[in-house]
């Protein structure tokens, strides 16, 4: 299967009557589209697919969907761990360079596969006591180091170890009697099109020194992804990636992982107008919800910031005239950078009239929650 | 038993043999969508409150390999009880006692007040209150077993069984087979007379 034959799942959020009377702010996630997106992209890729849970924990969602996460569930906390143990027997895999010894004592205990992302964490694991069997461990590596572009744009993050570092992390874990099953690397969000020619090329070039101190076959490779979610449009990349990976899926068994390429799309914000302004002849909503519950919409790490334009649901009956200017759409704290939208010119809106913002399936967790002791957003699922 | 696929709607009732007229008929099925198709509703599923390994090696016990998914939430399960249970009465007026499979509970999830009515009976197994029912001379009494998963740590198979035992109610149970809208989510996979009452 190729990407231009996989059609994208779509959702009229703004048809659905119940939008107006949901508790807002709130997010409303469909399973459906998770896992139509999760099937998609898995047979884009052809390889095996694990799911990143950070991008969105919502418990019940998991529930709905888990039955098809196959190929594994990437943990980050214990607080993940806590969603996953218990509700499913497919591959749980603890990764994050923040591991303490009560999240990997209970990630063993609870069966999952760890990722050590340093040496001092193949230290930790040795001086740990469990009566738990411990499974096959992964190492991560420094996507930076792997592709021998330490510093430069990119891949330059603080995560995972060096190759040195992973050879003798094999050689320590081997001393405990731990084998090593694979190797983790990702190069971070939508890198996609970009580092994944240069991962695959890389992580190909360094397979045989880990097998070498292995003294056996490597069994995985997970390759990150950085899928952005609208990875349908790089149809093109995908079928020369897909070309790239052969010699690689023939020696091992290949992994990717994605978070907002599944999520992102599954998912709507909603917020309701509390009221309308004019500050300085320019139009103003101000909502309910904004930077606080949904606080990607702000793009305060964007310098150039490109605006989203929700879809308005009508619940206000009146018919005000259409809009004269463009509106700015405001959330409810008290920060200048709550800027969470706009509405074009002829748009017809109220206040009560509820603004649905598409795509924030993924990461709806990412936001500044404490501030102004404002409520969180109210959690949603379509039947 | 006669295979019917997702409704009986062809079904006629000679096709069970004569011993369907004796009042005891067992409907199963799997559920196969939710019963309420796009519907929206909160996500109220809470963690439990794990912070230590042992904690973590206790919750893990529940693991086991199903590919049934979870099509409804607790609070979803118990509504289309009550839809079951409206419906049943509508096609079945005759009925005096509903007999549900009722196994562990979500603390969290109040039970409808349909499903506390003087005239169901929430039970672990049914099987053998509805006999001890039967045998003291009870009759027109509906029995529905059923393992529909709500979480992931259910076992089950959403598995929907069900047993009317009652002449008068017999005729009835088949159209709220083929026609009772709550049951338009079950894939009926068998409709049979039962031999023994």
């Amino acid at each position: 299967m190729t990407v231009d034959t996989i059609e994208a799942p779509s959702v009229d959020w703004g048809s659905s009557a119940q939008i107006g009377i949901l508790d807002t702010p709130c997010y409303v996630f469909d399973p459906k589209l998770v896992l139509a997106q999760y099937s998609a992209l898995k047979s884009a890729l052809g390889t095996r697919l694990t799911v990143s849970l950070k991008a969105n924990p919502n418990l019940d969602l998991f529930v709905r969907c888990s039955h098809a996460f196959v190929d594994g569930v990437e943990l980050a906390s214990i607080g993940e761990l806590n969603t996953v143990v218990g509700r499913i027997t497919h591959p749980k895999i603890v990764n994050t360079p923040a591991m303490s010894p009560n999240l990997m004592a209970a990630a063993i205990a609870s069966r999952a596969t760890l990722v050590f992302d340093s040496l001092q964490q193949v230290e930790m694991f040795s001086s740990l006591e469990t009566r738990t069997p411990k499974l096959p461990a992964i190492l991560r590596l420094s996507a930076a180091e792997l592709t021998e572009n330490p510093g430069g744009i990119g891949p330059g993050d603080h995560f995972g170890m060096d190759r040195c570092d992973a050879l003798e992390a094999i050689r320590r874990l081997i001393r405990v009697g731990l084998r090593v099953r694979g190797l983790h690397v990702f190069a971070g969000s939508n890198t996609f099109a970009t580092w994944s020619p240069l991962i695959v090329e890389s992580m190909t070039r360094f397979l045989p020194s880990v097998e070498a101190a292995l003294g056996s076959p490597l069994e995985l490779v997970n390759l990150g992804g950085g899928f952005p979610d609208d990875w349908r449009s790089l149809t093109k990349q995908f079928a020369q990636y897909r070309y790239d990976l052969e010699p690689l899926t023939r020696r091992t068994q290949v992994y990717h992982e994605a978070g907002r390429a599944i999520f992102g799309p599954a998912g709507c914000f909603v917020t309701k107008i509390l009221a309308l302004k004019s500050v300085n002849g320019r139009p103003v909503a101000v909502c309910d919800g904004g930077l606080a519950q949904c606080f990607l919409l702000a793009q305060t790490e964007s310098v150039i910031k490109r605006r989203i334009r929700p879809h308005v649901f009508r619940v206000n009956e009146s018919t005000p005239p259409p809009l004269s200017k463009r509106l700015q759409v405001v959330g409810s704290t008290c920060s200048r950078a709550d800027i969470i939208g706009e509405l074009d010119p002829g748009t017809v809106v109220a206040p009560d009239d509820r603004l649905i913002f598409e795509g924030c399936g993924a990461y709806a967790t990412y936001s500044p929650l404490s501030f102004l002791s404002l409520a969180p957003p109210n959690h949603y699922l379509i039947s | 038993m006669t295979a019917i696929g997702m409704r009986p709607l062809a079904l006629k009732n000679s096709e069970l043999g004569p011993e369907w007229q004796l009042g005891s008929l067992r409907m199963t099925g799997r559920l196969f969508r939710s019963p309420f198709p796009g519907q929206v509703y909160k996500s109220n599923l809470l963690m439990g409150p794990l912070t230590r390994p042992h904690e973590y090696a206790a919750v893990a016990e529940l693991e086991h390999v199903s590919a049934t998914p979870v099509l409804v939430s607790p609070w979803q399960r118990d509504a289309w009880f009550v839809e079951l249970l409206v419906s049943a009465r509508q096609y079945m007026p005759t009925l005096s006692l509903t007999v549900f499979r009722m196994g562990g509970r979500n603390p969290r999830v109040q039970l409808p007040r349909e499903l506390l009515d003087e005239s169901v009976l929430l039970a672990h197994d049914p099987r053998p209150v509805v006999a001890r029912t039967l045998a003291s001379g009870r009759t027109e009494v509906m029995e529905i077993w059923q393992d529909i998963r709500t979480d992931g740590m259910d076992r089950g198979e959403n598995t929907v069984v069900v047993t009317i035992h009652g002449p008068r109610s017999a005729p009835g149970f088949i159209e709220f087979v083929r026609q009772g809208r709550p049951l338009a989510a079950v894939e009926v996979r068998s409709l049979v007379p039962l031999m023994e009452a």
